[in-house]
């Protein structure tokens, strides 16, 4: 059974179409980066997934059911939205607690989820003086209280230090290989790329593509070599039917290859190479490249 | 349900305007009771220790109402002021559970809450040897219609959070409300309203007179009335709300 299935998904705010004919599936046991411009319907999309705003057309599921069908949805879900408030009077250990009451979730349980995110520390401290970092934490405290399979976290990134980032990705990470299911937003891929094992990448509300990550990623790898006999490397190159050009008069791009076939080319006709360097297509640019304006494409 | 509603009774608990609002009603109760303490022996002044002081001086808690409708208001349009309407609504998707727990929770905080003001008035009343530490039926039956009176204040209170949602404004409406268009009503010779107004059914209720006042359960029924006629229409709005 799939973890979430989006179909025909549509959110109209009068006039304005936020989310159009929308449908993906995320897989169990998968980190899925859902990624698009801002204002392309991210957020809408995650809060219909979730029964907080009701779709103008369309189903939104998990394991099968809608959010609102769920039975005791904490178990099963777990999710950290943006704008998600926390009352500032209160201290991170009530706010939890508040949170843990209704799904019957052991007050015992509070303390553990913030020592998970780090937050044990601060747990009699009052919300209204924590950073947004620690906002983050603690959102993310709050979604991990029911043991859900399913983490969906809009944004997470948001305020979070780089060593806030790399600590969140590696938790995400842990959560996968031990069985669980991710879906995290972000309008900055590079974050996920690192991580994430498939994406779904929605522009003005509708599907630009979704998939494997390596699959999204198109284009050839390129190695770049810095040389003074460039137009010999070239025709050393073609020879083994490799294709390449000469930028400058020590600057060659050879496509299509590895840094290997480069290196072994080069010691095969005992050339003089400075500098040698394998380049992967950035999921960034494939992000880009698939989301640019139409007006824009060439 | 009854989860929900010990959810609800932590929410209160563990919230600073709570407390806020019982030491402000408490401050009012005390401040309204010294004046009146301050006037015994003047022109309409009952004697000490007469059961008519008593009621006078234990009366003053009736201004504690107006922290205890807004413990019902904050219950709500705190959700929406602070976003926390979020992650409550993600706990419990049946939104129309957590009105009601809300609803009841403060019908049965508010009435704690006014005993807490009550017990205040007749210590102070007791230690000035204004009141006789006695305890009879008159006193019973005023605590216990003072309670009545506070719970559908706080059920009016939640109503009004329901059905305006923001909270500078659902603070207002009723202080408007109570001390300003109720005060007007016999202004525009409408005084056979009086009786059916949320003020004239909180005197009747109380155990006040007037002229063409409702009898206590008819007050009670039309206070509970006017509650009910603003949550629900004002929880079917937050029913299909986008919570965004």
């Amino acid at each position: 059974m799939t973890a979430i299935s989006v179909h025909g998904l549509v959110k109209r705010f009068g006039r304005v179409v936020a989310v159009d004919d929308l449908s993906f599936e995320v897989q169990p046991g998968t980190l899925t980066g859902f990624v698009g411009p801002n204002g392309a319907g991210k957020t809408t999309t995650l809060r219909m997934i979730l029964g907080l705003v009701r779709p103008t057309a369309g189903t939104a599921l998990i394991d099968g059911v809608p959010y609102v069908r769920l039975d005791r949805p904490a178990r099963h879900v777990g999710a950290v939205l943006e704008s998600s408030g926390f009352h500032p009077g209160r201290t991170a250990r009530d706010h939890l607690h508040v949170l843990a009451m209704p799904s019957g979730i052991p007050i015992s349980r509070v303390d553990d989820v913030l020592s998970e995110v780090n937050l044990s520390g601060a747990a009699g401290r009052r919300v209204g003086g924590f950073s947004l970092g620690m906002r983050q934490r603690l959102g993310l405290a709050g979604a991990l209280l029911g043991d859900p399979g399913l983490l969906i976290l809009d944004e997470p990134t948001n305020g979070l230090d780089p060593a806030g980032v790399h600590w969140l990705r590696t938790f995400l990470r842990q959560r996968v290989d031990h069985g669980g299911t991710v879906l995290v937003s972000s309008h900055l891929l590079a974050e996920l790329a690192l991580s994430a094992d498939s994406v779904i990448i929605i522009k003005d509300g509708r599907l630009v593509t979704q998939g494997p990550v390596r699959e999204i990623a198109p284009g050839p790898d390129t190695v770049r070599v810095r040389t003074p006999q460039a137009e010999q490397l070239r025709t050393v190159l073609a020879a083994r039917g490799v294709a390449a050009v000469v930028n400058s008069p020590d600057e060659l791009i050879a496509s299509g290859v590895d840094t290997e076939v480069v290196g072994e080319a080069v010691a095969a006709a005992g050339l003089v190479v400075y500098e040698m360097s394998g380049h992967r297509p950035a999921l960034e640019d494939a992000f880009l490249a698939l989301t640019r304006d139409e007006g824009s494409r060439p | 349900m009854t989860t929900l509603i010990r959810t609800e009774l932590l929410r209160l608990r563990t919230t600073r305007s709570t407390w806020v609002l019982l030491a402000l009603g408490l401050v009012l109760t005390l401040g309204w009771m010294a004046a009146v303490l301050g006037n015994i022996g003047g022109i309409g002044t009952a004697a000490r220790g007469s059961d008519q002081l008593r009621a006078d001086l234990m009366g003053a808690s009736s201004i504690g109402l107006f922290p205890v409708l807004l413990l019902g208001v904050v219950a709500v349009t705190g959700e929406f002021h602070h976003h926390t309407v979020t992650p409550t609504f993600l706990v419990t998707p049946h939104r129309w559970r957590v009105l009601a727990a809300k609803a009841v929770a403060c019908a049965l905080t508010g009435p704690l809450v006014l005993v807490v003001f009550l017990v205040a008035t007749w210590t102070v009343g007791v230690v000035t040897d204004a009141i006789n530490p006695t305890m009879d039926t008159t006193l019973l039956a005023m605590t216990g219609r003072s309670m009545l009176v506070a719970a559908c204040w706080a059920l009016l209170g939640v109503g009004v959070g329901a059905a305006v949602r923001n909270q500078t404004v659902a603070v207002l409406v009723p202080l408007v409300w109570f001390l300003l268009i109720e005060m007007l009503i016999p202004a525009y010779g409408l005084n056979m309203l009086i009786p059916w107004s949320p003020g004239g059914a909180t005197i009747a209720l109380a155990g006040g007179r007037f002229a063409g006042a409702l009898p206590a359960w008819a007050a009670l029924l039309v206070l509970v009335g006017y509650g009910l006629a603003l949550l629900v229409p004002g929880g079917r709005a937050i029913a299909r709300r986008d919570i965004s």
